[in-house]
């Protein structure tokens, strides 16, 4: 019995209104401080811009990775359980109700007259229901007493049942879509083919160009694509720019950022000992030599200021290349050149050729999008029902002589602050 | 370029009589001041509309997609809503607490930079325009509310005050329709999140990241989502529902203004991790 007590009381905590909104005050708080401190970073990134105490307590507490922490699932689990509660215990309460009738004597009163002068009391209650813009009449008898009623908008007592069914589907299938995540990148210049992990796909960028608007602004870039699958037959090919993602089964190819590459000869003395693309950022690397030369940026339309390299404009009108050299881990050398100028360090020689623009392409397959959309529909839907259709009823109650209306007999709009919408009772 | 510039300047000197207008009001207590002041912030919409028009012309796209444009239209939406609350429930004193977010929101506009630039890759879609202009809507919705609250709060503490009580509503009118603003903001900012994730699921992979952006929107829409229910709770319907009110547009503000200036995310396009995110 007192077993049976305990449940009922936790039963009730996680349905309770109140739960559900400290579940989502917490959740808001977090995720201020999420905002607030910059999300999966490195431990050392902390350490460089924050004071040790505020280091120790953002590792300690999982601030740096808030959004993926146990304890921010677990908060948005047991926000589950409270709308799934809220939702499945209330739905009875609600279907009985939008079907049933309720009102109250007290403070929906409209007139009471006596029907002895009245011929036919059935016709003058229709009448008067009618002039309130209420159409189907239905009747039950109450002992001595006969009800006619009628009701109007009662879809409007499910709004807040849909928005938390709504808000329920779009945290699940988030969740999982978050879960059975796929995410993967794939760059290259035009003519590149890269594996999309283990997909059993490649993807062969056949060519990326940008379009330049006026005052050379960037207008668009776009990448054409083709997979091809494992014996390297295609399978799909497309076009895809920003906003507009290519799609093949499930996973989405995504226009996302874009950079320079060029081609780099490395010689010791007059023996070539490396051959390959280089990417802007990215470092060639001669581990049985010790050295190394990273390609730090390139500057398309190259000037030197007062202030320091820069560029002109995004087109290749005089480009430089700045690099440095490291040697045994240090670095040795740093300048810009020209592509095709050769770079001497010692006894070896770098050239580097052939700049070209290349495509970065995300590529994610998140089951559950449509499931979310629905979830957000009912969410919307939900909304417009518990603010915009408010339930009305008018009741009239013949007792002997007597004729009691009472209800909401008001043209719609006119009684402004007499009723307020239920709203999202939970 | 030049008709925007005066049309700006002209609503703003508009807007900036019609809430002395309104202060006199409130202060000296006269009536013919409101009025006025109603006149002129009319005159000011006209001239911000006519502002707003002429630069969607040259621009060829709805004037939605920087600081500049959103702020100015985010103050249009403050505007348009100002003037329905007004005619719809013949609040005089309303302009003396809704005008001086009006003016904020416009000289932050009048601080940016007015250059039209071509969109960026990014902003070339079609759900910019559900998207911002719901935002602006929501906004200007809850303006009102957050104005229509502090005109509750004073209400409160000046129950004997013979002028207040002459022009403001009771406290149940004042808390119905501070509801009801809300109820219409958060619709507008439901859409306005749906819209963004569709959006944003098309340009960068994701619908939800948890960009300081919509985690802000999420912040927002949890503060009203609260204090929609906790107006249902007994003690909560009357002042403290208020401060919840005036606080959701406390983070209206940040998340406009704030996130774009002071956290980066997607929506402060920076350059990210040495590529040049498109």
């Amino acid at each position: 019995m007192q077993e049976d007590m305990s449940f009922k009381n936790l039963i009730s905590l996680f349905r309770s209104m109140r739960f559900g909104l400290t579940l989502l005050g917490i959740l808001g708080v977090l995720a201020v401080i999420g905002s607030t401190i910059p999300q999966g970073q490195s431990e050392a990134f902390y350490r460089m811009n924050y004071s040790e105490g505020r280091v120790r307590l953002i590792m300690a507490l999982g601030f740096n990775n808030i959004y993926t922490s146990l304890y921010f699932k677990s908060l948005f689990m047991a926000l589950c359980i409270n709308l799934t509660l809220c939702s499945i215990l209330r739905f009875k309460d609600i279907l009985k109700k939008a079907n049933g009738l309720s009102y109250s004597k007290e403070e929906e009163k409209i007139e009471s007259l006596s029907i002895k002068g009245i011929e036919k009391p059935d016709a003058f209650i229709k009448e008067k229901f009618n002039s309130w813009g209420y159409g189907q009449i239905k009747t039950r008898q109450e002992g001595q007493r006969t009800v006619f009623y009628s009701k109007r908008l009662s879809i409007g007592y499910f709004g807040s049942w849909l928005i938390h069914l709504g808000l329920l589907i779009v945290i699940i299938a988030y969740s999982y879509g978050q879960y059975s995540n796929f995410s993967a990148a794939v760059y290259g210049i035009p003519g590149a083919v890269e594996e999309i992990g283990d997909t059993g796909l490649s993807a062969a960028i056949r060519d990326f160009r940008i379009e330049f608007g006026a005052g050379e602004t960037i207008n668009q870039y776009y990448t054409e694509l083709e997979l091809l699958d494992q014996e390297g037959i295609p399978v799909a090919s497309g076009l895809l720019y920003v906003n507009n993602p290519f799609r093949y089964k499930g996973y989405s190819f995504y226009q996302t950022a874009t950079g320079w590459a060029a081609g780099i000869k490395a010689f010791k003395g007059n023996a070539a000992i490396g051959d390959q693309l280089l990417y802007e950022g990215t470092t060639y690397i001669d581990e049985a030599e010790g050295i190394a030369l990273q390609f730090n940026k390139l500057y398309p339309d190259y000037i030197n200021t007062s202030s320091g390299m820069s560029t002109v404009s995004q087109l290749p009108n005089n480009p430089k290349i700045l690099y440095s050299i490291f040697y045994q881990g240090s670095r040795v050398d740093m300048n810009v050149v020209s592509p095709g100028e050769i770079i001497n360090w010692q006894e070896y020689q770098f050239a580097l050729d052939n700049i070209n623009r290349y495509t970065y392409l995300q590529v994610n397959k998140m089951p559950g999008k449509a499931a979310a959309l629905s979830g957000a529909l009912l969410i919307m839907v939900g909304l417009y029902f518990a603010f915009y259709l408010k339930p009305r009823h008018v009741v009239a109650v013949v007792e002997g002589h007597s004729l009691s209306f009472y209800g909401h007999a008001a043209v719609r709009g006119k009684n402004v602050f007499n009723s307020v919408n239920t709203g999202l009772g939970g | 370029m030049m008709l925007e510039n005066q049309s700006f300047n002209f609503a703003l000197a508009l807007y900036i009589f019609s809430l002395v207008g309104y202060l006199c009001f409130f202060t000296l207590r006269k009536e013919k001041y409101a009025v006025y002041g109603s006149m002129l912030v009319k005159f000011g919409f006209l001239f911000h509309t006519l502002s707003l028009a002429t630069r969607a012309v040259e621009a060829s796209r709805l004037p939605l997609s920087n600081q500049y444009e959103f702020a100015n239209s985010f103050a249009w939406g403050i505007a348009f809503s100002f003037i329905a609350f007004e005619w719809r429930y013949k609040l005089k004193l309303l302009g003396s607490f809704v005008l001086p977010l009006l003016l904020l929101v416009a000289f932050y506009a009048a601080m940016q930079s007015k250059e039209i630039m071509p969109l960026m890759p990014a902003l070339q879609s079609k759900w910019i325009v559900v998207h911002v202009s719901t935002a602006v809507f929501s906004y200007g919705a809850f303006a009102i509310a957050c104005g229509v609250s502090i005109m509750y709060i004073i209400r409160d503490r000046l129950r004997e005050d013979r002028f207040i009580n002459k022009h403001l509503p009771n406290l149940r009118v004042l808390d119905i329709i501070s509801y009801r603003a809300i109820a219409l903001g958060f619709i507008m900012l439901t859409v306005v999140i749906v819209s963004g994730a569709i959006w944003a699921e098309r340009a960068w992979g994701r619908y939800w990241q948890w960009d300081p952006k919509e985690t802000w929107s999420f912040i927002t829409w949890i503060i009203y989502a609260i204090y929609l229910h906790v107006r249902l709770t007994k003690g909560w319907k009357d002042k403290k529902a208020a401060w919840f009110a005036v606080l959701g547009f406390v983070s209206i503000i940040f998340t406009y203004i704030g996130v774009n200036t002071l956290l980066v995310g997607y929506h402060s396009y920076a350059i990210f991790l040495g590529f040049r995110w498109v």
